[in-house]
């Protein structure tokens, strides 16, 4: 038996979704998800545009409410508070920072609406912006801010309430890629700093798998796998997770017994047992091949193939094989100045291959 | 595919304009009038004329003859049309002594007997309708208001300035119109001009407003947004036979009258058919529908005294000094807008 | 004032056609729109505008214009502001009808609501007679105020929901998620960021409240405001030193208006879309606030029906006030004068033309990078600062004595530039829309400049040209405050007629020749809908220029 959902063992559960559901007019937005997430841990919804990863995090902040199913934090039903009688700041997509209200403005927003003595309150906002990298900017208006800065600010605001929970809806997707990993690197830290329990929702894979305790994959308004990103990247529950999370290959195959698989002509050895026989998909992620001379000695998962287009990336290159009736996309860590061309022979180690049986071609 | 239809839109518009460029010099056979009488009796006398005489009448009704003696005086450059009808003969002098109109003395008019008085002896206008000043009041809303308090009718032109009728007069603008114009004239003549102004005064604390056009009063009166009105008799008698509004006329002793006139514009484009208009208008039909239609007396004896109308000889008059009038027309205008001030 | 740069010149000077319809533009428009202008600022003497202080009446007019202008500004922002958040609120119920209903005072000819006033609350109203029995006066300041506040709220209206709609709802889920109350989030958010908006509507409404000319010559009565006093001025006294006296007095603090509006105001509205948004819905409105707008607005809506039910049934009843039995005769009557209609239609389609074709070739002379083009898009806007009156009296003193006075084509071309700035406004709009890249194109291709227009940009604007041209035909027929100076025998237009039968209590006839004005103006609407393939965008259309 293999374990298709691997559910991490949680110290104690911070946020708890009891199969909640929520519908827009005919269309299932949210269908049927549970989840827990473990007090002060970074916990990423990860999924593409229209999964419901958005949706279910703004049920936590209360935007929703749920029409099936309930939301507990620490251990107290949400579902019908209000959003603003619940400690859960957010950071927006599109940062929402307020046009007409200075940075200073902007981050004690929260406060006052609490009511927080202006004393207590402007100390506060000192300490959230010193916290962030903002120290003296409170009297500038965003859009005098860079965009990384004016996402600071944001964060800023979502903290300088001490929110139980810290939900972040996208933050990096308006930044331009280099600074997108800086600060999703500075995010993490703060988190680990305050250690914050975190919901953060993306559509970026490598995001998620940096920067999360626990991601969440969603499709359709589903849960497909929940698990830490390397049981998430290297034993995806099924096929879309597979395919949304890092690159790969997959390759048709018939089952032989519990730990080989017949690939066209050729017999693949598999470390983990396989649970049922018939119809099956490898998985083979492209930095996982080996590839060989052609002429190499005959060792168990050594497949034949031919280059047919390559890449230079700088770090890796990666090459298209066409090898025994499937293209193989093959990536070679640290490449020198040697291309390979014509016949190669493809090694795949056995250690590191994964089995989807035939249902777990879809997704759920 | 577009295109093609804006295309066909843009062709049918121009088209349809482009006939408007010819048309200015291709009318040999068409008068143009500036008329100072209501749309009705105007355009049933158009009709009429024109299909008489075969001539087009084209016409700008304005039912203030002031505001037409403006526009001609503004127009002495150009002049557009070729006929002044309506208004008194007061706005008429002025222009022929200004040299805007155009002398004629339509053999039709001695025909018919027309009194010389109503007739300028230079030929300069023609007297065609008289009409009389009177007070006016809305029967409906005097039982309902005035009645039970006992307020007695007003008889007299002083009446107008009692207290009681505070907010509740109207009256014809003596700026625009000419009505305005006589009857402030008239108060001269019977007080003498101080005396005049001081009542004038009393009666502008009493007016709700003094209208820019005469029927305009009429048409406040009519609706009960006054109870009393200095107004032509003609025209509450009009109101009440046509449309049975609760009007009561009553022409006061020293009354005011107009000698409704035409005059011929000097430089109109069509003086030929300005002639034949001025003749038709001294003929039978046209006085009877303003009769019929606009119930002002006629200056022909064979038309009947319009109905409901106290004949025009059985009136009393104020001595009415029309050179003085005329003469200090501006003059007064312009004391009336320094000193009234609407 | 832009430098002229020769360099640039010289370039373009390589496609002559193009200098050449730059040259003819800034000479229509200096011709069409300046000269008149100049002509009424310079016809009194300085002696005559020193004289201006000791006329009791003028004082007065400026006075009561003044107070009317502040107090009809209030309450229309402040009911179109209510319309503008029933309308951008998704749970508020009836939205949409709000919306519908609060359009139409735009497309009724200017008069139309003052008129329908009168019947239906004057001393012979069918409310206020017939229902009430009451007898009130309603002519004056008071009567004003309230038609003024019906007439003029929707352009607040539009201009607010412009604002409202632009407020991202993800701030008010940010505040709601920072723990501010639904009220909170209301007074702290949403109309915080609505405020430059609503000061910049407010401006608009009151150009348009000092303008008015048509609402308060039907309603004004002895109440002396600018706007009607220069036509008493001109038409009453011929007086044209006087009308050209007043109408430039109204000119100062609507000029003041309309440069603050356009140069203070609409760059302080904040631009809250940062980035991509996501679409999410508005957060739900306080259950209290809602209802007391559903109920306002409901209000509201109700009169706007009774001015259109006045009107048409005014066309079918006997004697309004006296005798309701139902009658066709009006309709005999209007139709004696349905040439004047037609003259109407004749000079609303010559202006419509004009108006869209100018237009749309000013708007792209100012997206070239030619030099003085600042001082053309100045020149293609400044109409939408003058009162109506202001452009009637310009073109009399300017164009009467020209051969152009006394025909159509003075009142054409008078409305046709005053409706310059909708044409060059809607078409300039559309024109930042067009990528540069695709007239890069047509160039690399082998297109010159004027070539680029006919065959890249015409069939782009051919929705804003059209649309122009509805907006401005349909202005056209309904105009008051321009044709009432440029009225000629022969060119006798619809409205003149029907306010002289308003004045003369021929109601009904009014009323029925009203009714195919409407008819008309929705006729109108309804063909632009099937051209264009979708409703007039009124908002970018009423809303620039045209006022009075």
């Amino acid at each position: 038996m293999v374990p298709v959902q691997t559910t991490t063992v949680i110290p104690q559960a911070h946020v708890r979704l009891r199969r909640v559901s929520k519908r827009f007019g005919s269309t299932l937005a949210v269908d049927d998800v549970s989840l827990e997430v473990a007090e002060g841990s970074f916990t990423t919804l990860l999924g593409p545009s229209g999964c419901g990863k958005t949706t279910t995090m703004r049920m936590v902040a209360g935007f929703h409410h749920p029409d099936e199913g309930e939301i507990l934090i620490r251990d107290r039903a949400v579902t019908g508070v209000p959003a603003h009688r619940r400690n859960t700041a957010m950071v927006f997509q599109e940062y929402a920072l307020f046009p007409h209200m200075t940075v200073g403005e902007n981050v004690g927003y929260g406060l006052r609406m609490r009511r927080v003595p202006r004393r207590e309150a402007r100390r506060r906002i000192g300490e959230a912006l010193d916290l962030v990298g903002l120290s003296g900017q409170d009297r500038k208006f965003p859009h005098q801010l860079s965009g990384g800065q004016q996402q600071r600010v944001a964060l800023a605001r979502a903290l300088v309430v001490e929110p139980e929970v810290l939900l972040l809806d996208e933050p990096l997707s308006n930044l331009d890629a280099k600074l997108r990993v800086r600060v999703r690197t500075e995010i993490r830290q703060l988190q680990e700093r305050l250690g914050k329990t975190t919901i953060y929702v993306t559509h970026d894979q490598e995001e998620a798998l940096a920067i999360s305790d626990q991601i969440a994959v969603m499709h359709a308004g589903r849960l497909q796998q929940v698990g830490s990103p390397s049981e998430i990247y290297l034993h995806p529950a099924n096929r879309f997770v597979a395919d949304f999370v890092g690159l790969a290959n997959f390759v048709e195959g018939d089952v032989v017994d519990a730990h080989h698989v017949r690939v066209n002509a050729a017999i693949v050895v598999v470390d983990r047992p396989i649970g049922r026989g018939g119809r099956v998909t490898l998985l083979v992620r492209p930095e996982m091949i080996r590839l060989v001379p052609p002429g190499s000695a005959r060792v168990e998962n050594l497949l034949r193939g031919r280059v047919t287009t390559m890449a230079f990336l700088g770090s890796l290159a990666r090459y298209w094989i066409e090898g025994d009736g499937a293209e193989w996309v093959v990536d070679v860590p640290a490449p020198g100045h040697e291309v390979l061309r014509g016949e190669v022979g493809l090694l795949l180690p056995r250690d590191r291959l994964h089995v989807l049986a035939e249902e777990q071609n879809r997704a759920t | 595919m577009r295109r093609v239809w804006v295309g066909i839109v843009v062709v049918i518009l121009l088209a349809l304009t482009l006939p408007e460029l010819e048309r200015a010099d291709a009318q040999q056979n068409r008068i143009i009038v500036y008329s100072a009488l209501p749309d009705l009796e105007t355009s049933l006398v158009h009709r009429e004329f024109t299909r008489r005489t075969g001539i087009q009448v084209e016409a700008l009704s304005v039912a203030a003859a002031g505001t037409l003696q403006a526009r001609i005086r503004a127009e002495k450059d150009r002049p557009r049309a070729d006929i002044f009808v309506g208004g008194s003969r007061d706005f008429h002098i002025p222009l022929a002594r200004e040299g805007l109109l155009l002398a004629y003395r339509s053999p039709a008019a001695a025909e018919a007997g027309i009194s010389a008085a109503y007739r300028d002896p230079d030929g300069f206008w023609h007297g065609w309708y008289l009409g009389a000043l009177s007070i006016i009041i809305n029967t409906e809303r005097w039982d309902r208001e005035m009645a039970p308090r006992n307020v007695r009718k007003p008889a007299a032109w002083d009446d107008l300035a009692r207290p009681e009728f505070r907010g509740h007069f109207v009256m014809p603008s003596p700026v625009t119109t000419g009505g305005g114009y006589i009857f402030v004239a008239a108060q001269i003549f019977r007080l003498g001009e101080e005396p005049a102004w001081t009542f004038l005064k009393a009666l502008n604390t009493n007016a709700s407003q003094f209208t820019p056009t005469a029927p305009a009063t009429i048409t406040l009166l009519e609706r009960g947004e006054a109870i009393v009105a200095m107004m032509w008799a003609h025209e509450g008698i009009g109101a009440r036979q046509l449309r049975g509004a609760p009007l009561e006329v009553i022409v006061p002793p020293d009354t005011g009258f107009e000698v409704g006139a035409v005059s011929i514009i000097k430089g109109g484009p069509n003086p030929e058919g300005a002639r034949a208009y001025v003749d038709f208008l001294m003929s039978r039909v046209p006085q009877d529908i303003n009769a019929r239609y606009g119930f002002r007396y006629a200056v022909r004896g064979d038309v009947a005294v319009p109905a409901g109308a106290t004949p025009f000889g059985q009136l009393k008059f104020v001595r009415y000094d029309l050179e003085w009038a005329i003469t200090n027309q501006a003059r007064v205008r312009e004391r009336w807008t320094r000193e009234i001030g609407r | 004032m832009a430098v002229i740069r020769w360099g640039e010149l010289r370039r373009q000077t390589a496609d002559p056609g193009l200098v050449l319809t730059f040259v003819a533009a800034a000479l229509l428009l200096v011709v069409f729109v300046l000269y008149p202008a100049f002509r009424v600022l310079v016809y009194p003497s300085l002696a005559d505008y020193l004289s201006i202080p000791r006329s009791l009446r003028w004082i007065q007019a400026a006075r009561n214009s003044l107070v009317m202008m502040v107090i009809s500004t209030m309450t229309a922002t402040l009911v179109g502001l209510l319309f503008a958040f029933a309308v951008t609120r998704p749970d508020v119920p009836g939205r949409r009808f709000f919306r519908a209903i609060a359009l139409l005072p735009l497309f009724a000819p200017p008069f139309m609501v003052a008129f329908a006033y009168i019947l239906m609350f004057g001393r012979q109203g069918l409310i206020t007679r017939t229902v009430l029995g009451m007898s009130a006066n309603i002519f004056g300041w008071h009567g004003l105020w309230m038609v003024q506040t019906i007439a003029f709220f929707p352009l607040a209206m539009l201009i607010i929901i412009g604002v409202l709609e632009a407020v991202n709802p993800s701030l008010e889920h940010a505040a709601r998620n920072l723990g501010a109350t639904e009220g909170a989030v209301l007074r702290t958010i949403t109309f915080a960021l609505a405020r430059p908006g609503i000061a910049g509507a407010m401006l608009v409404v009151a150009i348009s409240v000092l303008a008015d000319f048509g609402n308060a010559v039907v309603i004004a009565g002895g109440f002396p405001l600018l706007a009607t006093e220069a036509w008493f001025r001109m038409e009453g006294m011929g007086d044209l030193k006087g009308a050209a006296l007043v109408v430039a007095m109204l000119l100062v603090p609507t000029l003041i208006l309309f440069f603050l509006e356009r140069f203070w105001i609409s760059r302080r509205i904040y631009v809250t879309v940062t980035g991509r948004g996501s679409r999410i819905e508005r957060p739900p409105t306080p259950a209290p606030l809602k209802w007391v707008t559903v109920a306002l607005c409901g209000a509201v809506s109700v009169m706007i029906l009774l001015v259109y039910f006045g009107v048409v049934a005014g066309a079918f009843t006997t004697v309004w006030g006296r005798d309701w039995s139902l009658t066709l005769d009006h309709w005999r009557l209007a139709s004696d004068r349905l040439a004047t209609l037609w003259t109407s239609v004749k000079i609303g389609g010559i202006a419509g033309v004009i108006t869209a074709v100018v237009g749309m070739i000013l708007a792209f002379l100012t997206s070239r990078a030619l030099p003085l083009r600042r001082v053309l898009d100045f020149l293609a806007v400044l109409p939408g600062a003058l009162p109506g009156v202001f452009v009637g009296v310009g073109f009399v003193l300017a164009f009467n004595a020209t051969p152009l006075g006394g025909t159509l084509w003075i009142l054409a071309t008078a409305l046709a530039f005053w409706h310059l700035p909708m044409g060059y406004q809607a078409a300039a709009a559309r024109l930042k829309q067009i990528e540069r890249s695709i007239e890069e194109a047509a160039i690399n291709l082998g297109a010159t400049g004027l070539r680029v227009l006919w065959d890249i940009y015409l069939p782009l604007l051919l929705r804003a040209l059209i649309e122009a041209f509805a907006v401005s035909f349909i202005r056209a027929v309904t105009n008051v405050s321009i044709v009432i100076f440029l009225i000629a025998p022969g060119q006798v237009v619809a409205t003149f007629v029907i306010l002289n039968m308003i004045q003369n209590n021929i109601w009904g006839a009014a009323a029925a020749l009203t009714t195919m004005l409407l008819l008309l103006t929705f006729l109108s609407i309804g063909a632009t809908w099937l051209l264009v393939g979708r409703a007039l965008r009124t908002p970018v259309m009423v809303l620039e220029g045209a006022r009075g």
